[in-house]
């Protein structure tokens, strides 16, 4: 079987950056993430520069995935919510189907409650377009490096 | 799974580093993190215990600019290699695009390579990938200590795909860049072939 590449289109990112820019006003959380399953950052909203999207992607994905190996070890199907508490500040995560996580960052004056309501909101209103993204087409040739572009990229 | 982002014009591509416990995963990505210049790598992290055996994972992720008008980005994963850790190394392998196989070339480890290949095989099907196609090269690593096998029994009993393979020293660097750039190639010629 060939596993090729998912694809995001344009309109379909520009629909998911408002639902997450909508979800962050609503809910008054800090930042919004959307990882997908394989762990790569798909979107986000803007954020304090001191935080890394791609890492945060990657360390909530596995994370999330360690979560859900947990779950079967005491017989649940899945953990569709995963949250962290600290001092100042909270990660929520919530399942998108089984494409990916929605990552919602808030302060620990932000009631709980509203960040569970727009989250669940939001990945009712994401689920189509991720699953739209599991196309598995393969790229076109003229979009990738080819073998001589790498070898002249550099010192390797 | 490679993500092609048309969006922002970007192709992201997983590749694991894979192989028995010790076998030098960890010292592959460190030795490429040392060499790239700051221009093409991100932030290197290491989720290890105290004696820094890999515990989760490591991740390294690079970034080749934009080349044919797409930025080209490829994410980097070690897995931990010790037995215990098989169900770590099943999350890891999700969506990976290509591996590097890692293998000890000591005479004494030589079962452990063969049963990382198994386990390997096993929870590559599990993600629904396949060990006979999907983009793999095999490094056998630590040429540099005195009681080692044969690269051509190497060959015979771990390379049963006849893929690419390289001798390493991994901390010395030897082996780590080509093994990774024959990889990154397999990764794109398939993904556009
Ligand atoms: N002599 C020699 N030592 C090596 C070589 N490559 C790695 N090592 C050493 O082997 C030890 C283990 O290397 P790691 O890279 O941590 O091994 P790993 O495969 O990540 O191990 P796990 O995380 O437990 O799966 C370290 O002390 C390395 O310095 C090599 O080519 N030759
Ligand atoms: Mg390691």
């Amino acid at each position: 079987m060939f596993k090729g590449s998912k694809v995001l289109q344009p309109e379909d990112l520009n629909q998911m950056n408002n639902i997450i820019e909508k979800l962050k006003t609503q809910s008054k959380c800090l930042v919004v993430l959307i990882v997908d399953d394989s762990g790569h950052l798909i979107t986000n909203t803007e954020s304090d520069p001191s935080i890394d999207p791609i890492l945060l992607g990657t360390l909530t994905a596995g994370n999330f995935g360690a979560t859900n190996e947990l779950a079967k070890l005491i017989g649940e199907a899945e953990f569709t919510l995963v949250l962290h508490e600290g001092n100042k500040e909270n990660i929520h995560m919530l399942a998108i189907g089984d494409c990916g996580i929605l990552v919602v960052i808030f302060a620990n004056t932000t009631p709980i409650g509203l960040i569970r309501m727009y989250s669940q909101k939001s990945v009712t209103a994401l689920l189509p377009y991720l699953e739209k993204m599991q196309v598995e087409k393969k790229a076109s040739k003229k979009d990738l490096p080819s073998d001589e572009d790498l070898e002249n990229l550099f010192n390797w | 799974m490679t993500m092609l982002n048309y969006a922002k014009k970007e192709i992201i591509c997983k590749i694991v580093y894979y192989g028995p416990g010790l076998s030098g995963k960890t010292t592959n990505l460190k030795f490429i993190y040392g060499k790239m210049d700051t221009q093409y790598k991100g932030k290197m992290i290491a989720i290890a215990t105290e004696t820094e055996r890999t515990l989760f994972f490591d991740f390294l992720p690079l970034d080749f600019g934009k080349i044919k008008g797409f930025t080209t980005k490829f994410q980097l994963y070690t897995v931990p290699g010790q037995a215990i850790y098989t169900n770590s190394r099943k999350l890891i392998l999700k969506g990976a695009d290509g591996i590097v196989f890692v293998a000890d070339s000591q005479i004494d480890r030589m079962d452990d390579n063969k049963s990382s290949l198994k386990d390997m095989a096993l929870n590559l099907r599990e993600q629904g990938l396949d060990i006979r196609n999907i983009p793999l090269v095999m490094q056998w690593n630590k040429r540099d200590l005195p009681n080692i096998v044969p690269v051509e029994k190497l060959e015979e009993t771990l390379n049963f795909r006849k893929v690419p393979t390289f001798e390493g020293v991994a901390h010395k660097g030897i082996g780590v860049m080509s093994a990774l750039k024959t990889v990154i190639k397999m990764v794109l010629n398939k993904l556009g072939g």
